[in-house]
């Protein structure tokens, strides 16, 4: 109920709120924004059927391509993102995935301090890069389709001291603030991606100001993720998730579960969504 | 499974029979489907998917609930139609709460092709096999899905309503890719009878495009003429369909919102000679003739020559407004003009043409502005010409400006798109000015 409170004043404090001046500003976004665009930008490019073409005609294909393992510097030093089924109330968590592998044990890191380490696979995957177990991934959504490999848990791991969301906000001269997703679209090998939010407020010398509209935010996947200067310590964790991720053809809806803490981006293209010139 | 009038309608008041509540609808599917997949030149998986289920709704005043299966024997029907009941006594009231409809009059539907309805695997794998060739042939990586079937739909309720269809729909897509990975091309068609499909054909095109698309050069991003091709109108039209919402107009949350209150049925919002409408017996895209809760489907013109003609409205914020509801559409069509594509092409000075889109999403519904991106085949136009290929877009931009903006229209057909690819659409190639490209993409 305090939530549902929250959300009406939210609502009414918008009908006022400022329309955001475009530009390069630096970010903080909740897990309840984050959430997603993990989801969208290191999820989805990392699945391996997609990076060796089998999604081609449908989802597309990946930016990260088999001779980028273990060398592509994908985010800052602080990205540490693991994907597990194992998680304690992860939308995607199960004993043993479609094609029979243990779950448990399975974890892996998909970026490791910033690099990439890890696909998503299936039996039928792994070895194709030489791999000789798959990590879990398998999934069919119903008995009459076939398991293809999907996205176990995927989350952003937090940072290793305990930091306070203000502390994300002090050090910032120009920025803004954003929770809850909303609009959300990005290429098929997921290079360029356009997000939303719910809420936004303006961060001014180190503060929390007035609520913003109009807000969003477009930027390069490598780009973004190589400007996380800051991280809030595992007691700001969220887990977040979508119950309806399409992939495949026929099209299968599978669940999936994102926890991140909140975290700060630098300079990132700012779109104000009211302007035609945007 | 796909089954006859006469036994849907045995099952469905068999269902209702059952029933202990003040009232109760009964839905019945049926699908039938084969499939067949391919990527990296090579069939990867194929199907063939058959089921039959039942959905009951029981209503107790203003409480609802729900219940389904696929047994269809009287113990597990009537299991189903108590557990509904059940359900329904737990839900809280909804204020919204109409009772089911009564017995309704629909056009005949023109919706089922017996050469799709038998179409199976075998035939689907001969039909994608010379598309293989092509592409090896072309030296391309090509990746496609074929699916081909019947579904039929019955709907009862315990006021008297029945009506039951059959539909048959069959949709192709391919996209190929060049082995250095700079080029990609793409063709779809979405129909309801697989004799009017030319696989052969939409594979060709793919290659082409997928040959023609190599090295992409970067233009700036800014405000272009462009040429859409009727898949990319596909989805800017049809998800715009989606806004033409009483409800969501009247409590100011759209773009057809008038500003002081209420909406903007009635006015003129787009150019003379944009006519968009929907139509259960078009002859190239056949739409269902029910819609929801069993509301009939007739043709409804949602644009006249630039006016918003009709919005729709549900049951209940029809009664609320003392006004007819007017159901969701079934299929959209856009008519057209008379120029070829070859034509659009030669009539441009400049301007960058566009296969398809991908990825759309609204961002502000009050000013239905959509963002997404280029895909499979973006290329310059010079002097009535494609003269290059160039890298993909991001856009940021209106179907509403896009209709406003149009220089010429080509002839209207039947295609499909990415966002709405299961719908009967026939829509023109567009030739519109000043549409806004927002900012580059790498993605191939």
């Amino acid at each position: 109920m305090a939530k549902a409170a929250r959300a009406c004043e939210e609502a009414k404090e918008k009908q006022k709120a400022k329309s955001v001046e475009p530009g390069k500003k630096d970010l903080v976004l909740h897990p309840t924004n984050l959430w997603l665009t993990i989801h969208e930008s290191v999820g989805h490019p990392t699945e391996l059927d997609r990076a060796l073409g089998f999604e081609a005609n449908f989802a597309g294909t990946s930016f990260v391509t088999p001779d980028k393992l273990g060398k592509l510097r994908y985010g800052s030093e602080l990205v540490n993102i693991v994907g597990d089924r194992t998680q304690k109330g992860g939308l995607s968590t199960i004993g043993y995935d479609d094609d029979g592998v243990k779950t448990k044990g399975a974890e892996f890191h998909i970026l490791r301090d910033g690099r990439f380490e890890n696909y998503q696979m299936s039996v039928g995957l792994a070895q194709k890069i030489g791999r000789k177990r798959s990590n879990g991934c398998a999934f069919a959504d119903s008995w009459d389709n076939f398991p293809l490999q999907r996205m176990p848990n995927i989350s952003l791991q937090p940072g290793k001291k305990k930091v306070s969301i203000e502390e994300l906000f002090s050090d910032i001269k120009d920025g803004i603030y954003i929770m809850g997703d909303s609009s959300f679209s990005i290429d098929q090998q997921r290079y360029n991606f356009q997000f939303t939010g719910q809420v936004f407020w303006e961060i001014k010398n180190g503060k929390l100001g007035q609520m913003l509209r109009d807000v969003a935010y477009q930027g390069n996947t490598v780009d973004f993720w190589n400007s996380c200067d800051a991280l809030c310590g595992k007691e700001e964790y969220h887990l977040g998730g979508a119950m309806n991720c399409g992939k495949g053809q026929p099209q299968q809806i599978a669940p999936v579960s994102h926890g991140a803490v909140p975290a700060r981006f630098r300079k990132v293209n700012i779109l104000n969504t009211e302007r035609s010139d945007i | 499974m796909i089954i006859s009038e006469a036994e849907a309608k045995r099952i469905t008041q068999r269902a209702l029979s059952f029933s202990k509540a003040e009232s109760a609808t009964v839905r019945l599917r049926g699908h039938e489907r084969g499939n067949i997949r391919f990527a990296l030149n090579n069939s990867t998986t194929n199907g063939f998917q058959d089921g039959l289920s039942l959905s009951v709704e029981s209503n107790f005043g203003k409480r609802s609930g729900s219940a389904s299966t696929n047994e269809l024997d009287d113990r597990s029907i009537e299991a189903t139609v108590r557990k509904a009941e059940e359900n329904a006594r737990l839900a809280p009231e909804n204020a919204e709460f109409l009772p089911p409809l009564g017995p309704q009059k629909y056009l005949e539907s023109r919706a089922f092709f017996e050469s799709t309805a038998g179409a199976r695997p075998e035939k689907l794998a001969a039909l994608c096999g010379p598309v293989i060739q092509e592409a090896d042939r072309e030296s391309v990586t090509a990746a496609g899905f074929l699916e081909a079937g019947a579904e039929c739909e019955a709907l009862a309720t315990s006021n008297g309503l029945f009506v039951f269809e059959p539909s048959t729909a069959v949709r192709f897509t391919v996209s190929a890719r060049t082995s250095d990975g700079t080029g990609s091309g793409w063709a779809g068609q979405h129909q309801h009878d697989i004799a009017r499909l030319n696989v052969s054909r939409l594979g060709k095109s793919a290659m082409q495009k997928t040959v023609q698309s190599r090295n992409p050069v970067a233009l700036d991003p800014g405000k272009y003429t462009v040429i859409l091709e009727p898949a990319a109108v596909c989805d800017l039209l049809g998800l715009m369909i989606g806004n033409f919402d009483a409800r969501s107009a009247d409590e100011g949350r759209s773009f057809f919102t008038k500003k002081g209150g209420g909406n903007k049925l009635g006015e003129k919002l787009f150019g003379e000679k944009i006519n968009l409408y929907s139509d259960p017996h078009h002859a190239l895209a056949p739409g269902s003739v029910f819609s929801g809760e069993g509301l009939p489907v007739a043709r409804r013109d949602w644009v006249k020559e630039g006016v918003v003609n009709e919005l729709i409205y549900s049951r209940f914020w029809a009664k609320k407004n003392g006004r007819e509801p007017v159901p969701n559409p079934t299929n959209l069509i856009m008519e057209g003009g008379t120029t070829p594509t070859d034509e659009l092409i030669r009539d441009t000075k400049r301007g960058v043409l566009v296969t398809r889109f991908w990825y759309i999403r609204e961002v502000d519904p009050r000013t239905m502005l959509f963002t997404g991106l280029t895909r499979d085949g973006t290329f310059l136009i010079e002097d009535g010409k494609i003269s290059k290929p160039v890298k993909n877009f991001r856009f940021n931009e209106s179907p509403v400006a896009m209709l406003s903006n149009i220089e010429a229209m080509g002839i209207s057909e039947r295609t499909t798109g990415s966002e709405v690819d299961d719908w009967p659409v026939c829509v023109p190639p567009l030739l519109v000015k000043d549409f806004n490209f927002a900012s580059l993409s790498d993605a191939v």
